[in-house]
């Protein structure tokens, strides 16, 4: 929590002042920059659960056809995210835009929003996941988080990103399968998720019919060692230790300017000042990560299939508004990091932009492009699908409604030279260890030894 | 409630309103909580099996003119709850031994034999039974004579109709999943099956096929042609693709189909609500779902056609709560809960059990048809919008004021009791048909209500629909400002009665009389 306050107080730095000793620099106003990541913004794991954590982030035996990892859609080349609008899940190969549908197991839709990269989601400051909140710390409730189970969520996840990291399981879209395919998606499409009969203790058991993970678990967890089953509590647990460490970016251009040790580039300092000044971007794209947690109606375009359900017909995502029932929250979506942003293209909670300018020039007038948008600006594999990619009207995602959503949101109207400078300031944002794919590296194998999508 | 009050508002409202049958303030709708009447905690419970069902059968078994309820438990143990409410007052039930069963997943009251006392029809995940009832809330096994076949399948709705000149009932059982089906449970659906009387005992079964998971039957004259079908509707959660909602002629048996301008509806359907509410006397549907409760107008000629979203019946997410997912409906029923002339709208909902896609906290909707035809939620300031997984209900006056009061079941949660405490409510009358014979309350009649200002109100004595759920009881009408009325029976057979003047505010027999006339005999309420 000290962590959370020291972010949220931030401290302001005289750029003028730090930029001085260097000549040819522009003056510079007076900004408020956050504090510095640190240790402390960090959960520790034994090095055995992390090492367990990332075979299983890596191992297809969690999908219900086990054809599909975390890593499949979540990529380490691919700045952990898949490289596309919106992905192909369950019935789909190979990886990004590469990513293909598989003709005998062919994809019913494509995943309706934009996969996020994984940088810095075991923060602790990261208190509100998916794009919607779906799950999220909630002081007002009696667990104080919110989960798509409500009160019906298991106990045993030791974070909220581990609470997370239980549910694309259960997405026959994503990664659980379609009705009677499997074992996995017969129980999901049956409603029958908790419990011994369920469909997570049926994923645990698959994972604990594997010696090499039974041994891993064993060195990982005391009391597994000492006989107590694998739980699918402990699966989500050892992925999130792997994230946590894994993902974690602390150490762009942009970390060295927190912590005072470089300036960035003139363009960039330049972009930073427009970002935390003029531009408006820091009043939602704040602190070290670089987002409020809260939930904002900015007008992007909308493609794909939306979050409708089977039984429903439109293409509508009304983001947050699906999770809290509160209509002023309509195509409302939580801001996202921007850690590592130039590595995570396409853009929108939709993907509706390849290219992060054009994202950007939109996204400084919310709502402006939605008349004309093209779904050309997206990257969307070939898929046959019953519902057009593109259904801008009040029977599809309703353009209108994201519009009228969007009028209140403020308007910074930028010269192509500033959204430039902007451009290199996220540039700055890119994490060396975050273009290399993360720390570890992709595994040889996995102890399913199912193929991986390396 | 004090009477003379009531009246003292009617009279004002009269007054002020434009409209005189704008009787009672629907803003002011309130139940109270009296689930503390039930001696016992009721609930539906269990696995998979009991993800549906959970039903009530409500019948004055005792013949004292309070309505008594059989309560579905799945898992754990259906009981008979006995009305102890004195009129008036507040609604209480003591728990009067039944033969147990177990996975119940819902029941519904008739009188098979025409000995005046009502069975139990009680549907089960596995053999149905019959119970037949002989009076004084007792009730026993089907002899053997009646020669019912109550089947092994997992049974989820029900619906009955006397066919032509038979004596007994027709009986339609629709069956859920086929969970002998190796490659189920998904396309997987169970046959549907109709048992025809041979004389005074049930003949062999006859199957309904194709069937698509049913979750709610209903026979009903929906073209008032005097030729009753089977409407069905099923679930697409378990035929997925290849089903439908369906309509079956009964004789011959014979599937509606496209061609004779039955279109193709695929619901995840859950349960039937019929009643005319635009007033030409032709049934309007509502079928419950996930997502959009859809509410169709019947056109006539067999046309029916979705309403309007302003209609304000589709109730697809909660109207409260911070959970904005789809909610799953279940049980619907129409009554008039402030009596004034114009049907409202119960909808039970709740979460299949944990089905991410919908809505975890769902409440129970309670829709007040406005004057205008459109309905408006109250069930938060009514009391009763409860969030649990809610499955089969009724609407029914257990306490004898006049006013529908409502019970719902709930899975994995205590069974709910609720009052109705509406102050300023309308008139009303309750008419009990009955015949001579066979058929003795009159399955199959068409009563219409005729108001002093012309409207007429409509309403069909059917068995079946709603969520496992039935009532067999007085017919309930609200007569809002209006303290008589004129009333026309269509008996079964297609006699229609002359229009005979019928007061408000008591319980009626309601048989035919000399000629077209009727017998109108007072049985209960204000004198």
């Amino acid at each position: 929590m000290t962590g959370l306050r020291r972010i949220l107080a931030g401290v302001t730095v005289p750029l003028a002042l730090l930029c001085a000793v260097s000549s040819g620099v522009r003056a510079q106003p007076a900004v408020t920059l956050p504090e510095p990541l640190t240790d402390a913004d960090f959960p520790s794991h034994p090095q055995a659960e992390i090492d367990l954590g990332r075979l299983l982030f890596w191992d297809p035996v969690l999908s219900g056809n086990r054809n599909i990892s975390c890593a499949t859609c979540h990529h380490p080349r691919l700045g952990t995210s898949d490289g596309l609008s919106l992905g192909i899940g369950e019935g789909g190969r190979g990886v990004g835009p590469d990513r293909k549908p598989d003709p005998a197991d062919y994809p019913e839709q494509r995943i309706p929003r934009n996969a996020p990269g994984l940088w810095n989601v075991g923060a602790r400051g990261f208190t509100v996941l998916f794009a919607d909140g779906r799950i999220e710390v909630d002081p007002g409730r009696p667990t104080g988080f919110r989960t798509p189970l409500e009160d019906e969520m298991v106990s045993g996840f030791a974070s909220l990103l581990s609470a997370q990291t239980m549910f694309p399981v259960l997405s026959s879209d994503e990664m659980a399968g379609h009705y009677e395919e499997n074992d996995i998606s017969t129980l999901v499409r049956q409603g029958r998720l908790t419990g011994p009969g369920g469909a997570w203790a049926a994923i645990a058991a698959r994972v604990a019919a594997i010696p090499v993970y039974r041994q891993m678990f064993s060195a990982a967890y005391r009391d597994i060692a000492a006989g107590r089953e694998i739980d699918f509590a402990d699966i989500s647990n050892a992925i999130a230790a792997y994230m946590t460490f894994d993902f974690r970016s602390d150490s762009a251009p942009f970390d060295a300017r927190l912590r005072g040790e470089r300036r960035l580039s003139p363009q960039a300092e330049a972009g930073m000042s427009l970002f935390y000044g003029k531009a408006g971007c820091s009043a939602c794209h704040s602190g070290p990560l670089l987002t409020d947690m809260k939930f904002h109606a900015m007008g992007d375009p909308q493609i794909g299939p939306g979050k409708a359900e089977r039984f429903e017909n439109h293409q509508r995502d009304t983001g947050r508004m699906k999770v809290s029932n509160n209509p002023s929250e309509a195509f409302a979506f939580r801001t996202p990091s921007l850690r590592n942003v130039t590595l995570t293209p396409p853009y929108g909670h939709a993907g509706a932009y390849r290219d992060l300018r054009a994202y950007l020039m939109q996204h400084s007038d919310p709502g402006s492009a939605l008349n004309t948008y093209s779904v050309s600006d997206a990257i969307l594999p070939g898929l046959e699908l019953g519902k057009p990619d593109f259904a801008p009207g009040d029977g599809g995602a309703d353009f209108n409604a994201i519009a009228a959503a969007a009028a209140a949101a403020p308007r910074h109207v930028l010269v192509a030279a500033e959204i430039e400078d902007i451009l290199a300031f996220l540039k700055s944002l890119e994490d060396p260890v975050a273009v290399a794919g993360g720390r570890m590296g992709i595994p040889d194998a996995v102890p399913s030894g199912l193929e991986i999508d390396g | 409630m004090n009477r003379g009050h009531r009246l003292l508002s009617v009279a004002v409202l009269s007054f002020l309103a434009p409209e005189p049958v704008r009787a009672g303030n629907e803003t002011g709708v309130l139940f109270v909580d009296r689930a503390s009447a039930l001696p016992v905690r009721q609930s539906y419970e269990g696995e998979w099996n009991h993800f549906v069902g959970g039903g009530l059968a409500v019948l004055d078994c005792n013949d004292d003119g309070r309505p008594d309820v059989y309560a579905a438990g799945g898992a754990a143990p259906s009981r008979l709850f006995v009305n102890a409410s004195a009129k008036g007052g507040e609604i209480a039930f003591a728990e009067r031994p039944i033969q147990p069963l177990g996975a119940v997943t819902g029941a519904y009251p008739l009188d098979v034999d025409g000995d005046g006392h009502l069975d139990l029809v009680v549907l089960r995940d596995g053999p149905n039974m019959i119970l037949r009832g002989e009076g004084a809330c007792r009730f026993s096994s089907a002899p053997p004579e009646w020669t019912f076949d109550g089947g092994r399948e997992w049974t989820t709705s029900f619906s009955a109709t006397f066919e032509g000149d038979q004596d007994w009932p027709t009986l339609a059982f629709g069956n859920y999943v086929d969970k002998t089906d190796p490659q189920g449970p998904f396309e997987a659906c169970d046959r549907n099956y109709l048992i025809r009387p041979q004389g005074r005992a049930f003949g062999p079964r006859i199957a309904l096929e194709p069937g698509f998971c049913a979750l709610s039957m209903l026979v009903s004259d929906w073209k008032r042609n005097g030729v009753p079908d089977l409407r069905i509707s099923n679930d697409r959660q378990y035929y997925v693709r290849n089903g439908r909602e369906q309509m079956w002629h009964l004789e011959p048996l014979a599937e509606y189909t496209e061609a004779e301008g039955w279109p193709e509806l695929k619901l995840w359907g859950m349960g039937i609500a019929s009643r005319d509410i635009t007033g030409d006397g032709l049934p309007e549907v509502v079928l419950t779902s996930m997502g959009d409760q859809v509410l169709q107008f019947n056109e006539g000629g067999g046309v029916m056609r979705n309403a309007p979203w302003s209609v304000g019946t589709y109730s697809t997410v909660p109207y409260k709560g911070d959970d904005g997912r789809p909610s799953t409906g279940w049980h619907a029923e129409f009554g008039d809960v402030d009596n004034d002339g114009r049907d409202d709208l119960f909808i039970a909902k709740g979460n299949v059990d944990q089905m991410p896609s919908n809505a975890i906290h769902d409440p129970n909707n309670l829709l007040i048809q406005q004057p205008d035809g459109t309905f408006v939620e109250r069930g938060d300031a009514a009391g009763v919008g409860t969030m649990d997984r809610a499955r089969g209900a009724a609407l029914v006056d257990l306490n004898g004021d006049g006013l529908l009061d409502i019970l719902v079941n709930n899975r994995r949660a205590p069974m709910e009791v609720w009052q109705n405490a509406t102050a300023g409510a309308g008139h009303w009358l309750a008419l009990d048909l009955s015949l001579p014979g066979s058929n003795r309350r009159a399955v199959g009649a068409i009563v219409e209500l005729r108001l002093p200002d012309g409207r007429v109100l409509t309403r069909e004595n059917t068995i079946g629909g709603g969520h496992a759920s039935g009532a067999a009881v007085p017919l309930h009408f609200g007569l809002g400002a209006y303290d008589t009325a004129e009333v026309r029976v269509t008996w079964p057979k297609g006699s229609v009665s002359d229009w005979a003047p019928v007061h408000a505010d008591g319980v009626f027999r309601v048989a035919p009389g000399e000629g077209e006339g009727l017998t109108i005999s007072r049985l209960g309420g204000a004198p």
